[in-house]
């Protein structure tokens, strides 16, 4: 009895630390999302070595006009007021769910308390085999090309 | 109707089983009997009265109009004790005079083809199972408050129900389709060997003692549920050990729960033969074959401690195995702690959750 109320109680901090963990990384992986510089790869070269200001062409403008870029630095107030609506709304979601399925699951503890195997079939159903049979019949083998990240 | 009373060989008083002592208790004097002693004085009484011819309960002739229903649902008997006219219901095998309080085992209801073969006598007592209650209850932190109180506990019986016990040969085979899946990778490219095996296993199956309610009512998935009981208290049945509880008979026949009982043990088949299927990393069972080569059934009483109980208008019932304390049954939710509890759940996982995102950025 003792045993099963710990290990309950383990598993649910586990899902508990699993679901946060989850939580953060993924709150995370979308506010790196939104902080991707809007700026074309190819002139990355022509970056300035302290990254503040930069002027570069403009993709469809005039070709002799230049317009000033903030370099993402991380602290633009436009940038940062974007990520937090994002990162509310994920974290609501999150916390929706999480909240829902502990509930769902102490709901399910009082509607059906107890259920468990009611027949101990392998103390008290024995089996004696008398043919065991593991015949192949199939093999085929798939290949997948695995792509390699270049950005990295 | 024929009813037993076990009395006192002190002071003629009702005897009980006491669940604690594992004997037979006089109340009145403190005297204490096992069951042999018991069966020493009145003689094998069981044996007699299954001897007797069993008749049928009579119900009173002169039924009024519109009690049909009612009369042919109950039975009268006369207390031993008090002599006072108790009705009780057509399964009822052993209760209490509502008067006098009196225990009273109705004989010819556990006689003939409905006499029990074996009965776990209780193991725990009423004292003891209200404590394992309040233990269970105190870990349930959603429970009402009300839930708790003694009033609700007093509604706590002890009563004996009929299951029949199927010992059951089977002999039969499972055929399978199993895979290994093996991975692995030169270079950019990646394998994935997948081998296909067709499974077969055979073999003979010993069911021994599968339980099945053989009440049929709004109790049976309690009854299930409260299972498993040790085979090593098993008695050979004597209606003494029902003195001091209430007992049910059977009112189902082998024949009404034939076919549940042979879906669940193929059910337990397959899973036995698809537990001798290992070192695959998926098995898809395709069919299960089972014959019958011999079968037994045996009825017996099994102890469960049951409570009935209401909560905002609903009824509840709570089972308790009276030889493990195997708990079954569904609980009161008190809604407004789990609203609570669900709110804070709520910030606090937003929180955390803000948090991780903002250190994590």
């Amino acid at each position: 009895m003792m045993k099963k109320s710990i290990l309950k109680r383990t598993a649910a901090v586990c899902a508990a630390a699993a679901l946060l963990t989850f939580g953060g990384l993924t709150v995370s992986a979308a506010a790196e999302d939104t902080t991707a510089p809007a700026i074309v790869t190819e002139t990355a070269d022509m970056l300035p070595t302290d990254n503040t200001v930069v002027t570069v062409p403009v993709t469809g403008g005039e070709q002799d006009d230049y317009d000033i870029v903030t370099l993402d630095t991380g602290n633009s107030s436009d940038k940062q007021e974007k990520n937090w609506g994002k990162i509310i709304l994920i974290a609501v979601i999150i916390s929706i769910i999480g909240t829902g399925l502990i509930v769902y699951f102490i709901y399910r503890g009082y509607k059906y308390n107890g259920m468990t195997e009611p027949y101990e079939f392998k103390n008290k159903a024995p089996l004696e085999l008398k043919d065991r049979e593991d015949a192949l019949i199939d093999v085929h083998v798939t290949t997948r090309r695995i792509e390699r990240n270049n950005n990295n | 109707m024929e009813t037993v009373s076990y009395k006192c060989l002190n002071c003629e008083a009702p005897l009980q089983y006491n669940a604690q002592k594992l004997k037979f208790y006089c109340d009145y004097c403190r005297s204490e009997y096992t069951e042999a002693e018991l069966r020493a004085h009145f003689g094998n009484l069981d044996q007699q009265l299954n001897q007797q011819s069993v008749s049928e309960e009579v119900t009173d002739p002169d039924v009024p109009e519109g009690f049909e229903e009612f009369a042919s649902n109950t039975v009268m008997y006369t207390c031993q004790s008090c002599g006072a006219e108790v009705i009780t219901d057509k399964t009822t095998a052993a209760t209490f005079c509502i008067y006098c309080h009196n225990p009273v085992v109705i004989s010819n209801r556990l006689t003939g083809a409905f006499r029990p073969d074996r009965v776990i006598p209780f193991q725990i007592a009423e004292q003891d199972a209200q404590d394992r209650f309040f233990a269970f209850c105190k870990t349930k932190h959603f429970l009402p408050k009300t839930f708790i109180a003694q009033a609700e506990l007093d509604k706590i019986k002890g009563v004996y129900y009929p299951y029949w016990l199927v010992d059951s040969l089977k002999d039969g085979c499972m055929y399978a389709t199993a895979k290994k899946i093996r991975t692995w990778r030169t270079g950019d490219v990646e394998h994935t060997e997948t081998k296909t095996f067709r499974v077969k296993r055979a073999g003979k199956i010993d069911f021994h003692d599968f339980p099945h309610p053989a009440l049929n009512g709004e109790h049976s998935k309690a009854l299930k549920y409260v299972n498993p009981y040790d085979d090593k208290d098993f008695r050979p049945f004597t209606m003494a050990y029902l003195s001091g509880f209430l007992a049910e008979k059977r009112n189902t026949e082998r024949t009404d729960v034939q076919a549940d009982v042979d879906k669940e043990l193929k059910e337990y088949a397959t899973r036995i033969y698809r537990d001798t299927i290992t070192d695959y990393d998926t098995v898809e069972v395709n069919s299960v074959e089972l014959r019958t080569l011999n079968e037994k059934w045996n009825y017996a009483l099994m102890p469960v401690w049951m409570m009935n109980f209401q909560y905002e208008g609903r009824d509840y019932l709570y089972a308790m195995n009276g030889q493990t304390g195997k708990n079954y049954g569904e609980l009161p939710l008190a809604k407004g702690k789990l609203a609570a509890f669900g709110v804070i759940l709520f910030v606090a996982l937003f929180l955390l959750s803000m948090l991780g995102g903002y250190f994590l950025l």
